[in-house]
């Protein structure tokens, strides 16, 4: 196990920049996950971890050793790959056992640890399949046995979910997380899914268009979004926006309504800002703030409610199941503490 | 109103049981069978036709100009005794099985080089194609100067690199060996780009990431062929193979464009010993007859490659991706 660490590293394929001096320093067996939309840069990052890609400027190290001239065979990583890559010629055990067969490993070790990374995935009555015969969740574990067999430094996943249906990957979520605090193994994951980076880091690393927007734990990441791209990522349904300014100790909307703060921060009044309001920060309030409603999504735990305030669209999400019809007008008011605030030209959170 | 509409409602003819022509009108095996007629017949007419009459000439002593007798099986027996025969089935099978080794390693090679990313590199693919497009006919014209007596270009370099001696020369089609050498050498020359361009687009369907998951694994350059590309690759290795033996075993062009299968018979081939027997020579009972013998050999190829064609067991299920 190891720690990495990422120094202003920068990616060009030819004159294009891509990555724009990116730094991450990740602990010995922590479960970092970078999340971002497509385009972002974060898949480009995890192959130069892994070395398939070069660095155009900066250094990565695993350990204490840079490894931006390491060739990927030496740098001690495993990689679990989207599409799983798995050898279609060879069965199961041959493809966990490919890399010791390459090193020359004695026979019987290898099938000790082919046959404890299968019992640890509960592949061991699949070993003798090949990659064809096989589910979609049952080839990312072999994917995954792949890399433990190996027993790296470190590990990178890239989306490794992404092919697997809904349900299948909220259960291979679980596996992963099970199989990390299992294995303690450093793990550097990408995904573009901001619920799969919620519920599995221990740190989140959100990027876009090349450069980190912010690092944290995760709720710490959903309580004090750094700004309005993190603020309008991460969380399901999207947090709310609505754009205006501090008034004194209130906030006045454009669109003529007036909404709580938890304070205002100092000398800020009269300054445009932007409101920002998850859904579930919205509570049923006789004396709030009139809400003609739109649409309806019960889910049973809870309701979601798509409503018109002052003529903007603001999702709410009640613990209540509430009866209201489309057109029909409910009274809601945010929760003052619940709020957050962002400078209304540079999108940055502003301190309270 | 109600009773209105029941009344308006047109007058409908009595279901009846369908008879036999209504179900086949419906019948898509029917359809698809007459589908099939137009094919069928061109095969029976070009293919199956000439195949059969060319076996029923074989057991006759039909000549250019006069209707054979049957004879059953004397042609061959004939020809079990005739060395030329006997020869050119011989240099059949070395032509074919030298030819094709060269073909498969030099294709092979190849495809695995334009593989890689290069300048130029649809360019270079284009050029690696000419040897196969350029008419037959017309690279053998341009074999027979490359391996004329006086003018070959083998013979200037050799001399020019002080091997030969300054007038002395080499009678490349002249010489019953080298003249073999030089036609299988021909024939490869011909043959690479068909291997070499089938074997490319089997290597472009390799998914790339397995190369990359390969390289984590730590696979060398030749491990990653001989583990990865070459196992992947068979599938299509077999139907490459069999088509080019098939093509070489049958080759004539080439030959009789060369040395007409001189000199003293050296370089005939099955197919050009039957042209000459049959047609020119006019005997046309033994010309189908030694056409005809070469289907066992032909029978026998195909036979191995359809075993090493069927599906591997890591070929059946689903896609991987």
């Amino acid at each position: 196990m190891a720690s990495v660490g990422i120094r202003d590293v920068r990616k060009s394929f030819g004159a294009t920049p891509i990555i724009h001096g990116v730094n991450i320093d990740i602990q010995d067996g922590e479960f970092v996950i970078l999340v971002g939309p497509s385009g972002c840069g974060k898949s480009t990052l995890l192959r130069m971890i892994a070395g398939l890609e070069n660095i155009t400027a900066g250094d990565i190290m695993i350990g204490d050793r840079v490894v931006n001239n390491v060739p990927p065979k030496e740098r001690d990583i495993a990689m679990v790959f989207q599409n799983y890559a798995l050898y279609p010629h060879m069965t199961v055990a041959d493809n966990m056992a490919f890399s010791m067969k390459l090193r020359g490993a004695p026979k019987d070790e290898i099938k000790t640890r082919v046959d404890k990374a299968a019992k640890i995935l509960s592949l061991s009555p699949l070993l003798e399949r090949y990659p064809r015969q096989l589910s979609g969740g049952q080839r990312q574990r072999v994917a995954m046995g792949r890399a433990i067999v190996r027993d790296p430094q470190v590990f990178l996943f890239d989306e490794p979910l992404s092919n697997l249906d809904a349900k299948l990957r909220v259960q291979m979520r679980t596996e992963i997380k099970e199989l990390h605090q299992r294995l303690k193994t450093t793990t550097v994951y990408v995904t573009h899914d901001q619920i799969e980076a919620m519920t599995m880091a221990d740190k989140i690393v959100v990027m876009h268009d090349g450069i980190v927007e912010q690092i944290g734990a995760p709720l710490e990441l959903y309580d004090r979004p750094a700004n309005l791209f993190v603020a309008g990522f991460i969380g399901s349904p999207a947090m709310n926006f609505i754009k205006g300014k501090i008034d004194g100790s209130g906030f006045h909307a454009e669109s003529g309504f007036n909404l709580p703060i938890a304070g205002a921060p100092a000398g800020s009044s009269g300054k445009s800002a932007v409101y920002g309001l998850r859904p579930e920060a919205i509570r049923l309030d006789g004396a709030g703030l009139e809400a003609r409603v739109h649409v309806v999504e019960p889910m049973g735990s809870e309701t979601q409610v798509v409503a018109d305030i002052g003529g903007q669209n603001i999702t709410c999400v009640f613990r209540e199941r509430i009866q209201a019809k489309p057109g029909e007008v409910i009274r809601v008011s945010p929760d003052a503490k619940l709020t957050h605030l962002f400078d209304g030209d540079s999108g940055k959170r502003m301190a309270a | 109103m109600a009773t209105d509409t029941l009344a308006l409602k047109p007058a409908r003819a009595p279901i009846r049981e369908p008879s036999a022509w209504d179900r086949l009108r419906v019948n898509r095996n029917w359809l698809g069978a007459w589908f099939m007629v137009p094919a069928m017949a061109f095969l029976l007419l070009f293919l199956a036709y000439p195949l059969g009459l060319g076996m029923w000439m074989s057991l006759t002593d039909m000549r250019i100009g006069r209707g054979g007798s049957f004879i059953g099986v004397e042609n061959y027996v004939y020809l079990l005794d005739d060395r030329d025969f006997l020869r050119a089935t011989g240099f059949t099978l070395v032509y074919t099985f030298i030819a094709s080794i060269f073909k498969f390693s030099i294709g092979l090679y190849l495809a695995v080089l334009l593989n890689n990313n290069m300048p130029f590199k649809a360019l270079i693919r284009a050029v690696v194609l000419i040897p196969f497009i350029v008419p037959t006919v017309l690279s053998a014209v341009a074999f027979w100067w490359i391996f004329d007596t006086q003018f070959s270009i083998f013979t200037w370099l050799l001399q020019k690199w002080g091997i030969l001696g300054k007038n002395q020369l080499i009678n490349w089609l002249g010489d019953p060996l080298l003249a073999q050498g030089s036609v299988i050498f021909a024939n490869i020359w011909r043959g690479i780009p068909f291997i070499a361009i089938t074997l490319l687009a089997g290597l472009q369907t390799v998914s790339p990431s397995l190369y990359e998951a390969a390289t984590l694994d730590g696979a060398s350059k030749w491990q990653m062929f001989r583990f990865v590309t070459y196992p992947l690759l068979t599938p299509i290795i077999a139907v490459v193979m069999t088509f080019s033996v098939l093509f070489t075993f049958t080759d004539f062009q080439l030959i009789w464009a060369m040395t007409r299968g001189g000199p003293v018979n050296a370089t005939h081939l099955m197919a050009t010993l039957s042209y000459q027997r049959g047609i020119l020579g006019g005997r046309l009972g033994e010309g189908a007859a030694i056409a005809t013998a070469m289907v066992p050999f032909l029978l026998a190829a195909i036979m191995i490659s359809w075993f090493g064609l069927q599906r591997r067991k890591w070929q059946q299920g689903e896609n991987n991706d």
